[in-house]
């Protein structure tokens, strides 16, 4: 695959400030300032009725295409954990409620919202597992799947933002990781908890309050708050 | 600092820890994509079924419907509960200590409640709709799935706060008969003195009620003015059937670093006397005072605000938590020797404790970067040994092996 810069200097990038509103897909997501998005030649409204219509063709493109995004987001809400059967979970869940979508060009809020409602449906799974103490202590990350030659500070870092975000209600958690790690804009991110531009702004200031509080006062997260202050 | 600018700082904070998530980005295996690729075109492409077929299937599903609606006419199951989070309990009640972290109760409809710090409270009964709980004192952040006859209900002094599906922080102080109610998301009914025939607060509003006195206050969250001073004057009783409470007693340090107000503990601290509040001060005043001054920088008075809480509350959960948190201080410092000290210090008290890892894998990075081969050599057996998974495993592999 190639990278962010090899594509746009080949020309078939565009950066936007704000989602474009279809046939775009992230290749890279996260930064609050800018996001690059590829713009693909075929719409998600013709990609969405040629895989109706049974062309395996497209289901192909489909999951080349959004297969990245999901995974993603599947992993940021989880934290560093396998998560190739909930991107099947989520795939079988989009096509099985693919007829049901009403704007199609919506294909990526409406998979992001599926992505989302796997992740929380795992994060359920695991507090059952927890109490029924099905593990020693509950642990739900296994850092083994954390890159191998990264710094360990960072590594730990992260296994230890997971535990705080094990914390908050799932909803918060959801909020926060599309808003801040993922970094949906405000307009999408209400599309994908279907409230209001309003909601979505309190919820995410909601979300951002407690975890910065919670990460403040832990020994492991808080040099990384004062880093950027 | 305004409301807009703890926003701002909040926001800006959790865009640094974003930022830390995403340096850590998860790899994509090519052949386990391609695999997973596979797996879901044959799923999505597989031949439909013949309309003999459908019949059956057809039949199939009526028979298990059958049986499915004969469980649902059942009353339905009573809801389980499980608890996690450091409990302070006596025969029925949960309590969270005042410096300690919220006590999650998660039900199996998805229902979460969060009992803060300093709270107390217990589950009254719980049916296959929902479940009663009463709020002793301090504050239950609550998030209700909403379910067709869904039931939840919450007491809080003389009030009831009955739910069918919304979020809501609720915050009850029997010393001042207060109760502050948020409403997130959905709408609540409230019962209580003055308010027998129910007050329905909706999303976006904050509900501040007074036991004693009757009075309440309805507002909008986002209003960002304090709540009103009392009037110089006792008001005409007909002036307006609206309400004003009496001043709220200012928050405890430990409330106002939980909103991230580190700078107010600090100048609270100080009004008070430093040396007053370490000598004399509770567990929950000097932890929120070392907590204030080690996320701004004033390391030397964190350290004595640590140094007390291993003194005087020796052997609370807190004390032992300083030992790792001295630890890193010495370590952030140079002091290698010293950070080794606490490190064992918090191990030898910790041994499962929720630092431990990183306790042992800073240690055996300080003693590498210190040239204590055979110490580090120590160190990395037996963090491999007790955490195989670890952040710090590659690092031990890595220093582990004889020369």
């Amino acid at each position: 695959m190639a990278s962010v810069p090899e594509m746009a200097k080949s020309g078939r990038l565009r950066v936007v400030g704000r989602p474009a509103s279809r046939g775009d897909t992230e290749e890279s997501a996260g930064s609050s300032e800018a996001r690059v998005r590829t713009t693909h030649p075929e719409h998600d409204d013709a990609l969405v009725a040629a895989v109706l219509a049974g062309d395996p063709a497209a289901a192909g493109r489909m999951w080349d295409r959004y297969s990245p995004l999901v995974r993603r987001i599947l992993r940021r809400v989880l934290g560093p954990v396998d998560v190739e059967d909930g991107l099947q979970d989520a795939f079988l869940r989009l096509f099985r409620d693919l007829g049901s979508l009403r704007d199609r060009s919506a294909l990526r809020s409406y998979l992001i919202g599926i992505a989302l409602h796997v992740s929380t449906s795992e994060l359920r799974r695991r507090r059952a597992r927890r109490w029924l103490r099905l593990s020693d202590d509950g642990a739900v990350v296994e850092p083994d799947v954390l890159p191998r030659g990264e710094d360990h500070e960072p590594r730990a870092a992260v296994l230890r933002l997971y535990e705080v975000l094990d914390r908050i209600s799932d909803e918060r958690r959801a909020v926060f990781v599309l808003r801040f790690v993922e970094g949906l804009e405000l307009a999408e991110l209400s599309v994908v908890l279907d409230c209001s531009l309003a909601t979505a702004k309190r919820r995410v200031a909601d979300a951002a309050r407690r975890v910065a509080v919670l990460a403040a006062c832990d020994p492991l997260l808080a040099p990384y708050l004062e880093a950027k202050r | 600092m305004t409301s807009w600018e703890e926003r701002e700082k909040h926001e800006a904070a959790a865009m640094a820890l974003g930022d830390l998530a995403r340096r850590v980005a998860g790899q994509v295996d090519d052949a386990r994509d391609a695999a997973g690729r596979e797996r879901w075109l044959r799923a999505v492409t597989r031949p439909r079924r013949s309309p003999r077929g459908r019949a059956a299937l057809l039949a199939a599903a009526l028979v298990v419907g059958t049986v499915l609606a004969f469980f649902y006419a059942r009353p339905p199951a009573r809801l389980e509960y499980s608890v996690t989070g450091p409990l302070v309990a006596d025969e029925t009640w949960l309590g969270v200590a005042p410096s300690g972290e919220p006590l999650s109760l998660r039900f199996s409809d998805g229902t979460e409640l969060d009992l803060g710090p300093g709270s107390r409270g217990r589950v009254a009964e719980v049916t296959g709709d929902g479940a009663s709980l009463v709020l002793a004192a301090g504050v239950l952040q609550a998030r209700v799935v909403h379910r067709p006859r869904a039931r939840w209900s919450v007491s809080a002094g003389p009030y009831t706060i009955e739910v069918t599906g919304t979020a809501f922080d609720v915050a009850w102080s029997d010393v001042r008969d207060e109760l502050e109610l948020t409403l997130h998301d959905g709408g609540v009914l409230v019962r209580g003195p003055s308010l027998a025939d129910g007050l329905r607060v909706a999303a976006g509003q904050r509900l501040v009620a007074h036991a004693s006195t009757g009075l309440a206050q309805l507002s909008s969250i986002l209003a960002a003015e304090p709540p009103p001073k009392p009037p110089a004057a006792a008001p005409e009783p007909s002036a307006s059937p609206a309400v004003h409470l009496p001043p709220r007693p200012p928050p405890t340090w430990s409330e106002m670093l939980a909103d991230g107000n580190f700078r107010g503990v600090l100048d609270a601290a100080a009004a008070r006397g430093i040396d007053a509040t370490l000598n004399r001060g509770s567990l929950a005043d000097v932890v929120a005072l070392a907590d204030a001054a080690r996320y701004l920088h004033e390391r030397g008075l964190a350290r004595r605000g640590l140094l007390t809480e291993r003194s005087r509350f020796a052997g609370s959960p807190e004390a032992r938590g300083a030992a790792f948190v001295l630890g890193r201080m010495a370590d952030d410092a140079g002091s290698s020797d010293e950070a080794i000290r606490w490190y064992d210090t918090y191990l030898a008290e910790s041994s499962r404790g929720p630092f431990a890892a990183e306790a042992l894998g800073r240690k055996l990075v300080t003693l590498v970067e210190s040239g204590d081969a055979v110490g580090a050599r120590a160190a990395a057996r037996e963090y491999l040994a007790r955490f195989p998974s670890g952040a710090h495993a590659a690092y031990a592999r890595d220093h582990g092996q004889t020369p």
